[in-house]
């Protein structure tokens, strides 16, 4: 990339801030991310590895006390042991030990984040300077697990004063353990075939035969981060912060890559799951000053972030031969696939908040944010051949007025191709916030808001062909148009006047505006009643309803009467309705509004089906009913509960009509003794939803849209539902008996996925000639099925003074079943189909650590 | 961008050796705490290891708080507060407010310790059962939530707490010590009450908590990052408490790869993430709502491919295996479905 | 859920009730002879019983030192009487158990049964209070203690001991295991407040309190509390 592509202050602040400041990104919970660094192995980052006080919290009291909602306190860590060094003094753990991995442990879902290997590891080094005179402090922080899995992180400061970091991390997503790519080149922008397969002239047999011998492979993106950053107080009410990060990813995803359908012609065209090189880095730099007086507030910020990718495109072989509908003709052989990777893209965001004291001990803020997304890439030329695409007719492929279905590679692949070279897109956004809260009476608080939301694109694009003057596109890398005639997405208002293809980017400029205004009552000291009316208007450019409206209803109950209960009830009712829907508003970015279009002789085929509602946009009726409860039957128990139901209706013949989740949670919390910490939890939620969708009828052509009609017949509608149920369980137990600690937890979840559908008549189905599936679970779906459980047992025992060994095992149990790669064990190609991911399987793996710990 | 990982690289090691190693001296408790500043406000021996350096601003002005349930109350200073509270002083002692507090009292006897946030302590050191005589930062201790995030807000207003005010966990009458436990360190970050930030977001939200043990999920549960990623707990111009304006801005903070604008854009990716991404976890493939391809058959009615119904017979182990419904589905041939900027990518097949 | 789980949920469900056993391994140390632990944590525990009448026939052995009815003229013996039946037990079980160093209470506790400590417990606190007197207070002494008692010295970081001894020393309704002090010997008191503050090694979890609250009283504050804690009437809080 790279820096070489920012702009040159952008270039030179992260080196200013670094040498100015020596600094990091500091966790915020305002702005920007990185607040958590951890690994699986200790998710907590050291916390929980930590033995509770046996002293207990204080002489004064036994056990814990409670958080005003009533949640047990934990307590609190032992003391750590202090050395001096002068004015300072330091303290710290290290964990230092091995790991042994043993099962299923390549499997992508076993080392999901967490890329767990056999071998030495630094589970974590945490030490602590600080300087009691005058509030400095230092800290660094690390953790090793694998090369893919680590952080390292120092953080020097002065309380209340300032603060710098630094931080490096590294972290694995492994997408796939069981990846067979049939292309070289895997990770670069050139996926090639291997000796053997000869691109445009390979038979599936000769194809699948390669993939057979090709070993299964991992593919994985690495994410690797740096940080620096600072905040400090310029003066009691004035601070000022800088964060800057840096992220690369590298590997490679299970992606796409068409040749055009398989389905309806067998042995023809090409479905490629390719595997997509990602290499690519992003700067974020966010930045502000902050006022915080007795009247006024301010916060003024900026983020802005710079996205590099190393690719443009990256290109694969096509592997397969095709071949033309009309009989006699000839398709133009396609040997290469190209797929656009995201642009480089900048953005920046101005953002700046006000908040004034108000009587009647209230608040006035407004927010106004403006900001920019940009990017100008370079575009890539609209197919990557070399001699002609397309059908030649009778099979000849030479270009000339005898061949209209055949066009000539070199108009097309390069970016003189093009009506201009570069993207040269951004959107603006704008945004202004206004809330005001005002408590009149110690019972009573009102409060209003008021936001105003804008996206503006800036330009849009033509595809506009200047060395041919055709309109469109080349469909899918060329193989729409060398197979079928008049589909290679190319209209020219002469040569191909009736061709309806895509000529024009969407541009998707919206605005919202939301009002709300509210009031809390305080009954008594221990009932609250709050109401919140909302508004929202949603206007979309360019979509099928040009403004929706929301009107909401919240009612909020808090209930603390009792001393051993608190209780949170949220109720909201909302509604959905908008202007006229039109399922059509695409027109313009269509050749049919082109000049010289003419339609074809049944007419314009219409563009879906009328009675369709897409479901950002609906009449849609929501009730929501949110109960959160903690329960307090002992001093040392706490037992929180909470049940949710989402009940979202919408008005849609065709498209999503009900979308309804529910969900019940049960956690049981026991601390009988400051070293002993006991938890239980079972949870259950379920989501359903229904859909319908309908088959047209007339191969395309029809022109008649509404839902009934010839092309869309009744007959031809079909439902889905789809009813996700999950059940969660876990459980842990932390106790220590004399010297000696003993940790263990189990989680398990059992997740179901069912989608069942029903039909009108064999018609709506894809394969009407098949008919209906008969037998045992005919009319759904093989369930989706993902089961796991993980149980871990440790036990920690002293060693000598400041040294304790831990020993630990973690098993972990994976059923896993998803119907979409029902099969791939058996073969990924599947005629002109090559599949490069197997799909999750399940997997039992186990874990032994042994860990040295030591008090620093 | 090496130069930033080198410097990081350094600022670690350097921060790694910077003290060198000291004896490991066995000491007792007691040693420590006789080391430990005083903070008793008639200052004596204090004064004698003050620090020649400015105050630190965000102690320095610290004053003992109002507390409406005591109002005729007057500070004792810290040395009478921990005379009872020895055991929540020692946790007490090496976290960064008792650092701050304590830096600031040497440096100005007035600046109180325990009493900048617990308010003046005469009426509870006479009746310490009495409730609200302190403020007490705890279900039984008698404060009113009010009063106990103005007091934590006295110091910390402002910033990333801007719109606390009728924000949901405020108008829910949450505390800010429902999250936080400032008394020892529980948490290597943010002062949690619990040992991280999601365990502490878990104690109410545990519904949304296990569903990142679904089979796709971000990598919250493996502590590789944390709930206020996404979300600022304190309030925010947005009602799920995001952190920037929009949803898709947040997310674009991790996947700005995502964030174009395309050449070719799709419509409902650019309106909201959220019509596809189920984002604290789901049971199909990249956290989507629903299994392709019924997700993008609930809008895609048009013309010729996608609006049949598929069945299992289309499965690889069917009759009529079909793209469609196989592996990736719809995204196989759409894989750019979040834009494309190919010229030949209007519908995201490059 | 399948089978294969099911044992599993079952350990892990079983092990709260196999914890009580040992978690409460201190608190149950005060019944059974065991090694003595470093301090005794008399935190959190349930109110005693026992019976007076019992307490009365064992209390043979104490009454040399402490008196028919707990009260002893012997100003360096602390009076039983009318003391709170929670403290004097916990007291009993820190000296049977060894907690304090080389009592010569311990010999005489060793062949009592916890019952027998329970019992002895009650019949004392069933006893009158007998209020000690010093009529050789001076009565600026008695000021500075009464001022101390109830507000506390904060120059010093001496916390007012109303809070938690009540008003006038009779004790708090919270805490029944804090023992009730006025009428107190000064003498008892006076040495007691003394070796808090010289920093005897504490015994019990209260203990660590008493050796915070009184680090900062001089001489004068001590007999000070001592001579205006005896002169406090009042009834003990039960």
């Amino acid at each position: 990339m790279s820096m070489q592509r920012l702009p040159l202050p952008l270039r030179a602040l992260p080196v200013a801030l670094a040498l100015a400041f020596a600094s990091s990104a500091v966790a915020d919970s305002g702005i920007g991310v990185d607040t958590w660094r951890g690994t699986k192995l200790d998710p907590s980052a050291g916390a929980a590895g930590a033995s509770a006080d046996a002293r207990g919290t204080s002489w004064l009291i036994d056990g814990q006390r409670r958080s005003p909602t009533g949640n047990l306190y934990m307590c609190p860590a032992d003391m750590p042991q202090v050395d001096t060094f002068g004015q300072w003094v330091g303290y710290g753990v290290l964990q230092v030990g091995a790991l042994a991995t043993s099962g299923d442990d390549h499997n992508a879902l076993w080392n999901r984040y967490a890329d767990w290997d056999s071998g030495l590891i630094l589970g974590l080094l945490d030490y602590t300077w600080q300087r009691p005179a005058d509030g400095t402090y230092a800290n660094v922080r690390a953790s090793r697990i694998s090369e893919d899995d680590q952080y390292y992180q120092a953080v020097f400061g002065r309380a209340g004063s300032y603060k710098v970091q630094a931080f490096l991390r590294d972290m694995p997503n492994i997408l796939s353990h069981n990846a067979k790519s049939l292309w070289n080149g895997v990770g670069s922008n050139a996926l090639t075939l291997p000796a053997g397969l000869t691109p445009a002239a390979s038979t599936p047999d000769q194809v699948a035969a390669v993939l057979a011998a090709t070993p299964e492979r991992r593919l994985s993106v690495k994410r690797s981060k740096q940080g620096l950053g600072f905040n400090m107080f310029l003066a009691p009410q004035w601070t000022v912060f800088a964060d800057l990060s840096d992220e690369q990813r590298k590997g490679a995803r299970p992606y796409g890559g068409p040749f055009f359908f398989n389905f309806p012609f067998p042995g023809n065209g090409g479905i490629l799951e390719t595997p997509k090189p990602i290499d690519d880095h992003t700067l974020n730099l966010n930045a502000g000053l902050r006022y915080a007086g007795r009247t006024w507030r301010m916060d003024l910020t900026y983020s802005g972030s710079f996205y590099r990718d190393r690719y443009s495109r990256y290109t694969y072989q096509m592997p397969f031969a095709m071949w033309a509908v009309i009989p006699g003709s000839a398709a133009a052989p396609l040997t290469t696939g190209q797929m656009a990777m995201e642009p480089d893209n900048d953005y920046h965001n101005f953002k700046a908040a006000f908040t004034r004291k108000l009587p009647l001990n209230g608040e006035l803020s407004i927010t106004a944010s403006g900001g920019r997304m940009r990017q100008n890439d370079a575009l890539i030329a609209p197919i990557d051949c070399q001699g002609v695409f397309g059908i030649g007719l009778g099979g000849n492929l030479q270009l000339g007025p005898a061949n209209p279905f055949l066009f000539d590679c070199s108009q097309w692949n390069t970016p003189a191709a093009l009506s201009r070279r570069s993207a040269d897109m951004s959107i603006d956004t704008t945004l202004v916030d206004a809330r005001i809260s005002l408590q009149p009476a110690t019972a009573w608080s009102l409060r209003g808001g008021l936001r105003f939301n804008r996206d503006d694109y800036r330009n849009g694009y033509l595809a506009w062909n200047p060395l041919t003057g055709d309109y469109g596109y080349v469909a899918e890398n060329g193989s729409q148009g060398s197979i079928v005639p008049g589909e290679a997405g190319i209209f020219h208002p002469i040569r191909a006047a009736d061709v309806i293809t895509h000529v024009r980017s969407l541009p998707l400029d919206l605005q919202t505006i939301d009002a709300d205004v509210g009031a809390d009552w305080r009954i008594d000291g221990s009932n609250t009643l709050g109401a919140t009316l909302a508004f929202n208007r949603f206007e979309p450019t360019n979509r099928e309803r040009q403004r929706v409206d929301d009107t909401s209803l919240k009612l909020t109950w808090i209930n603390r009467s009792l001393d051993w209960l608190t209780l949170r009830v949220n109720y909201s009712w909302k509604d959905s309705d908008g202007d006229r829907y039109n399922y059509d508003p695409y027109h313009f970015i269509y050749s049919v509004h082109l000049d010289g279009f003419e339609p074809p002789p049944g007419g314009v085929p219409s563009h879906t089906v009328e009675a369709m509602r897409k479901y950002d946009l609906p009449n849609r009726t929501l009730n929501k009913l949110d109960v959160m409860a903690t329960f307090m039957p002992r001093d040392d128990m706490t037992i929180s509960a909470s049940l949710r139901g989402d009940w979202n209706s919408y008005d849609a013949a065709i498209g999503r009509q009900q979308y309804n989740t529910h969900s019940a949670t049960l956690q049981w919390e026991w601390q009988p003794a400051s070293t002993t910490h006991v938890s239980l939890y079972g949870a259950w939620d379920r989501s359903r939803l229904r859909m319908s969708n309908v088959q047209d009828q007339q191969n395309g052509a029809g022109i008649d849209p509404h839902l009934g009609g010839p092309n869309y017949a009744l007959s031809g509608q079909w439902w889905l539902h789809d009813s996700q149920r999950n059940t969660y369980a876990g459980a842990t137990l932390d106790h220590r008996i004399r010297r000696v600690r003993l940790d263990a937890s189990w989680n398990f979840i059992n997740a179901r996925g069912r989608d069942s559908y029903s039909y009108a008549s064999a018609i709506a189905l894809g394969y009407p000639a098949l008919g209906p599936a008969t037998g045992p679970g005919a009319g759904a779906f093989p369930d989706m099925r993902y089961r796991t459980q993980s149980l871990t047992l440790g036990v920690t025992i002293p060693v000598i003074d400041r040294v304790s060994l831990r020993i630990f095992d973690y098993y972990e149990r994976g059923t896993v079943s998803d119907w979409h790669y029902a099969g791939f064990d058996q073969t990924r190609v599947i005629d002109h189909r090559v599949y490069t991911d197997g799909g999750p399987q399940s997997y039992r793996a186990n874990l032994v650590g042994v860990l040295l710990n030591v008090q620093l | 961008m090496s130069l930033l990982r080198t410097t990081a690289i350094l600022l670690f090691t350097g921060a790694l050796f910077s003290h060198g190693t000291g004896l490991h001296a066995q000491q007792t408790r007691e040693q420590l705490a006789a080391r430990l500043p005083s903070s008793n406000l008639s200052g004596g021996e204090v004064q004698a290891t003050r620090s020649q350096l400015l105050a630190a601003p965000g102690f320095a002005r610290a004053r003992v708080p109002h507390n409406p349930g005591a109002p005729d109350a007057t500070a004792v200073g810290e040395a009478t507060c921990i005379s009872c509270h020895q055991l929540e002083a020692d946790h007490f002692t090496h976290t960064l407010h008792s650092l701050g507090l304590h830096a600031a009292n040497q440096a100005d006897a007035s600046v109180p310790v325990c009493e900048a946030c617990h308010g003046p302590g005469s009426r509870h050191a006479q009746a310490p059962f009495e409730k609200g005589t302190i403020i007490a930062f705890t279900k039984a201790g008698g404060t009113p939530i009010e009063v106990q995030t103005a007091t934590c807000l006295n110091c910390h207003k402002g910033g990333p707490r801007d719109h606390w005010s009728g924000s949901v966990h405020q108008r829910n009458g949450l505390s800010c010590s429902d999250c936080h436990n400032p008394m020892a360190n529980f948490s290597g970050e943010g002062f949690m009450a619990r040992n991280s930030i999601s365990d502490t977001c878990a104690q109410c939200h545990k519904d949304v908590r296990v569903q990142f043990n679904r089979r796709s999920h971000m990598p919250l549960p493996e502590g590789q990052m944390s709930c206020a990623d996404c979300h600022n707990p304190h309030g925010s111009i947005t009602s799920p408490l995001l952190k920037t304006n929009t949803v898709n801005e947040t997310c674009y903070q991790c996947h700005a790869e995502k964030r174009g604008p395309f050449l070719f854009e799709h419509a409902p990716v650019r309106e909201n993430c959220l019509n596809c991404h189920s984002p604290h976890g789901s049971n199909q493939n990249t956290l989507l709502v629903a299994p392709v391809p019924f997700l993008c058959q609930q809008c895609h009615t048009g013309q010729r491919h996608p609006n049949d119904l598929l069945t299992s017979q289309s499965l690889a182990t069917g009759s009529n295996p079909d793209e469609r419904i196989m592996g990736r589905a719809c995204l196989t041939c759409h894989a750019n479905i979040h834009g494309s900027n190919a010229p030949s990518g209007p519908r995201f097949h490059e | 859920m399948t089978s294969k789980t099911m044992p599993c949920l079952a350990l892990l469900a079983a092990l709260p009730l196999l914890l009580p056993a040992t978690v409460n391994a201190q608190a149950q140390s005060a019944a059974k002879p065991v090694a003595p632990a470093k301090w005794l944590d008399k935190r959190g525990h349930a109110p005693i019983h026992g019976d007076a009448a019992a307490g009365k026939a064992k209390s043979e052995v104490c009454r040399a030192c402490h008196g028919q009815d707990g009260n002893t003229p012997v100003p360096t013996f602390p009076n039983l009487g009318g003391q709170r039946a929670d403290f004097l037990y916990w007291e009993l079980v820190e000296l049977k158990h060894g907690y304090r160093y080389q009592s010569p209470m311990t010999e005489q506790l060793t062949p009592l049964s916890d019952q027998d400590v329970r019992d002895l417990a009650v019949f004392f606190a069933s006893q009158p209070l007998a209020h000690a007197s010093d009529a050789a207070a001076d009565p600026a002494a008695i000021a500075l203690g009464g001022q101390i008692f109830r507000g506390g010295d904060p120059q010093r970081g001496v916390p007012p001991c109303q809070g938690c001894h009540g008003a006038d020393g009779e004790g708090i309704a919270q805490r029944p295991g804090w023992p009730v002090l006025q009428g107190q010997h000064p003498a008892y008191l006076a040495a007691r407040l003394r070796a808090y503050r010289d920093g005897d090694p504490p015994n019990s979890s209260n203990d660590f309190i008493m050796n915070g609250v009184a680090r900062g009283l001089d001489d004068a504050a001590i007999d000070g509390l001592a001579a205006w804690l005896v002169s406090r009437p009042g009834t003990p809080e039960r």
